[in-house]
């Protein structure tokens, strides 16, 4: 194994002076094209115009000249201060104005072509600081270096007023502020703390040692952001709330005179692969080279010990696939490289391939070493991927199960029980709505109230539904088709019997309410369970009933495949008018209903047994190249992490028996 | 032979027919090329996208023969933008009154509801689509008068 190099220190020695700042060309193309330069004009890009600066000072932090960056958050503008060096603003040999003017104004300049002053770094090679002015309304760079406070204001790229300088600084560093231009950024209002604080939090797992702090300008609150356990932190913070397979993660390194590769990897019982990575302290949200290798190591181990430990055969098996050996993986990557090179400018995928040929190997060796010593831990990681093997070929037969009974005209209960036995060792986690109070408030709001009634949660799962109405009638039963669910929904329902929808084990006229809750898209033949809720309800008896349905007719096909792929057993995608006209044909009048739109974390929702690697990664393709006309009608987000959050539109339906 | 003559010619068949064939391929190869993606196999993803881009011209290059006749689909002369809306409203009303609820007939009958049910999406977002084009069929000197089927 080759010893890491961290080449950071070989140029913490070194001067940083006016003549280092290089002037390549001017900046007014930016203004034109801002995507071209932070991705978009939406506040995604508005926060981008942060990072730069941040990135900068962090650049000052990995060239070991500053401890100390503080980021202020205000109405409408940002402030970034580090205790680093402070941009030179001594005047600049070719261009005869101040260096940090050049740096601020000249698209192309600024410290880090000249490799004297920086080794690694992060900002955007030049076009950081200018591309942040250029791109702000205003912005007031101060400057406090050998004694002088340096102070120079911009507008729109171009300086305001001469700079002023007085003496008697008796700090060093750097100071920007900066109001994000409403001309470019038109929907922009203020920075996301949150998403903020999530950024400060990786830069200070990264940089152990130094101190970043978030301060809200307006309540003065002060968030402190400072940690000694480098990336093994991270992916331990990462991680808790998962499940981990064995205590301690598993440590990658690697490195040589361009670059250090550091990784720390742990499997979880969980399912989405999630995998941080960062070049020179960036976030690769879209991966790249570093990334590919390390999946690409960890697959040939996890080969390499199923054939050592019997578990595979070499001859007849078929090899491991990639997000076979990754289903529940996380990993931090921490990378530094002298020459990261990105497909764009907004740095979201690596590409550099020669400087990193001897990752892949050291990934490999190092992995198998690991665990060839540890083989407690070797055989929960192998019987995982077996497990992920076997969940693939299993959700393969529920989709040609779901066929098959359809042709029969038989319910296949088997396929429902197995899929949603296993979903309930996670169920209230599995996705947002399950819990949402405001949703369930609307199914319990449609409800009058009565004293004497008896309740039905028909498919109750959990039985959050049914227990929403508790306190308003006499007594509620839950049915539901899994032990494991029946089991559950037995913590919140007064008795809880296990049984099929499309027979339900009551006489006719029963009850005085029957709920439920997105179960009937799941059902072959929905008029069937919905002909059974009639007959179970007495004469003027309620059936309260929650759907999500699309927006409207143009994000219908995009909505389906998005539901199909993450469960199989979908059926029908109902738009609003086809649930409606389900009840009233089913013999139901007095239709009533409210609707509620819930925002649902993507990620959450598709990390689940029954969405297989390759669907989450469609699911996320489907969000990520959504039509136009889908777009249009049907809200959602992609957060600067990656992360996705969908509007989810949901109908709550009363109706009564007549 | 003058392109005029090229109606009802084996040679139209033939034009025909690589339409078909190249548009066919164009998604073929977008759909491969998001599997490949998952299974980081960037070379053939980036392949499949690159002779996706190339088929979009292949399948562009037929019909710059065949708007000389007709539209391959809906057998309309094709020609300025008014024709061609007639082409494309021609496919979509027919698709959204008579093909998709066949389609979607038959998967019923045959016991696949769920491809039913996607076949009916589908037969929505077409009624919407020829709510779009019949907006921009209006002449603009009625655009204010209130549309048809409001």
């Amino acid at each position: 194994m080759t010893t890491p190099q961290n080449p950071k220190s070989a140029s913490s020695s070194r001067g940083y002076a006016a003549s280092d700042i290089v002037v390549l060309s001017g900046i007014e193309a930016i203004r034109k094209n801002p995507g071209m330069y932070v991705g978009s004009v939406g506040d995604e890009g508005a926060h981008h115009l942060l990072y730069e600066l941040v990135h900068n000072s962090i650049d000052e932090a990995m060239a070991g000249e500053c401890t100390e960056i503080e980021v202020v958050l205000g109405a409408g503008f940002a402030q970034v201060t580090d205790n680093g060096r402070g941009i030179p603003t001594e005047p600049h040999p070719s261009e005869g104005i101040p260096a940090c003017e050049v740096a601020a104004t000249r698209l192309h300049s600024g410290g880090k072509f000249s490799q004297r002053s920086y080794g690694q770094t992060a900002g955007l090679h030049g076009l950081g600081l200018s591309c942040v002015n250029a791109l702000s309304e205003k912005l007031v760079l101060e400057i406090f270096r050998g004694g002088q406070h340096y102070q120079q204001q911009f507008q729109r790229g171009t300086r305001d007023g001469a700079p002023a300088s007085k003496v008697g600084a008796t700090t060093h560093g750097t100071s920007i502020t900066f109001w994000p231009d409403p001309q470019i950024f038109t929907t922009f209002r203020q920075f996301d703390e949150q998403v903020c604080r999530e950024r400060l939090e990786e830069l200070a797992f990264l940089n152990p040692g130094i101190e970043l702090r978030l301060k809200n300008a307006a309540s003065g609150n002060t968030l402190r952001l400072k940690f000694d356990t480098g990336v093994a932190g991270f992916l331990a913070h990462l991680n808790t709330r998962e499940h981990t397979l064995g205590r301690d993660p598993i440590e990658v390194k690697t490195g040589n005179a361009a670059m250090s590769f550091h990784a720390v990897l742990q499997w979880t019982t969980g399912f989405e692969p999630r995998i941080r990575s960062y070049a020179n302290c960036v976030n690769t949200v879209h991966g790249g080279t570093h990334v590919q290798l390390l999946k690409s190591g960890v697959t040939r181990a996890i080969q390499k010990l199923m054939h050592e430990t019997g578990r595979l055969n070499a001859g007849s098996d078929d090899a491991i696939s990639v997000d076979e050996a990754i289903e529940g993986f996380t990993a931090v990557i921490d990378l530094r490289l002298n020459a990261p090179k990105f497909d764009s400018q907004t740095k979201g995928r690596l590409s550099n391939i020669a400087e990193l040929a001897s990752v892949e190997a050291a990934v490999f060796e190092q992995v198998c070493t690991a665990l060839s010593g540890n083989p407690q831990l070797l055989s929960m990681i192998l019987g995982k991927v077996l497990e992920a093997r076997s969940a693939k070929i299993a959700a393969r037969r529920v989709a040609e199960k779901i066929h098959f009974q359809n042709i029969e005209r038989e319910f296949d209960e088997a396929v429902y029980k197995k899929q949603f036995g296993i979903r309930s060792k996670n169920w209230h986690d599995s996705a947002t709505w399950i819990t949402h109070d405001e949703l369930l408030g609307n199914h319990a709001a449609l409800y009058e109230k009565n004293d004497e009634a008896i309740a039905l949660d028909v498919c109750c799962g959990s039985g959050v539904v049914g227990a929403s109405f508790k306190g308003r009638v006499k007594k509620v039963f839950g049915l539901d088709l899994t032990p494991e669910m029946v089991a559950l929904a037995g913590t919140r329902l007064d008795e809880v019997r296990q049984g099929n929808v499309y027979k339900i084990p009551f006489p006719d006229n029963t009850f005085d309410l029957v709920c439920t809750r997105e179960v009937l898209h799941l059902l072959p033949y929905p008029e069937r369970p919905v002909a059974e809720i009639l007959r179970v309800l007495k004469p003027g008896g309620q059936f309260i009933v929650g759907q999500c349905v699309p927006f409207g007719e143009d994000d219908g096909p995009w909505m389906y495949r998005i539901f199909k792929k993450k469960q199989p057993l979908i059926c029908n995608m109902f738009q609003e008018e086809d649930f409606r006209k389900l009840l009233l044909d089913g013999g139901f009048h007095k239709l009533e209903m409210k609707e509620l739109n819930v925002w649902e974390s993507i990620d959450r929702w598709i990390n689940s047994y029954e969405t297989t690697s390759q669907h989450r990664h469609e699911i996320r393709a489907l969000y990520h190249n959504a039509p136009v006309e889908a777009k249009r009608i049907h809200p959602f987000k992609i957060l600067p992490n990656g992360e996705i959050h969908d509007l989810w539109r949901w109908c709550v339906y009363s109706v009564r028996k007549p | 032979m003058s392109a005029g003559d090229l109606a009802n010619t084996a040679t139209q068949r033939a034009l025909v027919k690589s339409f078909t064939e190249e548009a066919t391929l164009v998604f073929r190869y977008l759909y491969f090329a998001t599997i490949a993606d998952f299974e980081g196999l960037e070379g053939h993803a980036a392949l499949f996208r690159e002779l996706a881009e190339g088929g979009l011209n292949n399948v562009h290059g037929c019909l710059d023969y065949l708007k000389t006749v007709t539209d391959p689909d809906s057998q309309i002369p094709l020609g300025d933008s008014l024709r061609n809306l007639q082409s494309v409203l021609q496919t979509e009303i027919q698709q959204f009154n008579q093909l998709y609820p066949d389609r979607t007939k038959t998967a019923r009958h045959e016991g696949f509801t769920d491809i039913a049910s996607w076949f009916e999406t589908l037969e929505k977002l077409k009624r919407a689509h020829v709510q779009k084009l019949k907006k921009l069929e209006a002449p603009r000197d009625d655009a204010a008068k209130p549309e048809i089927g409001k």
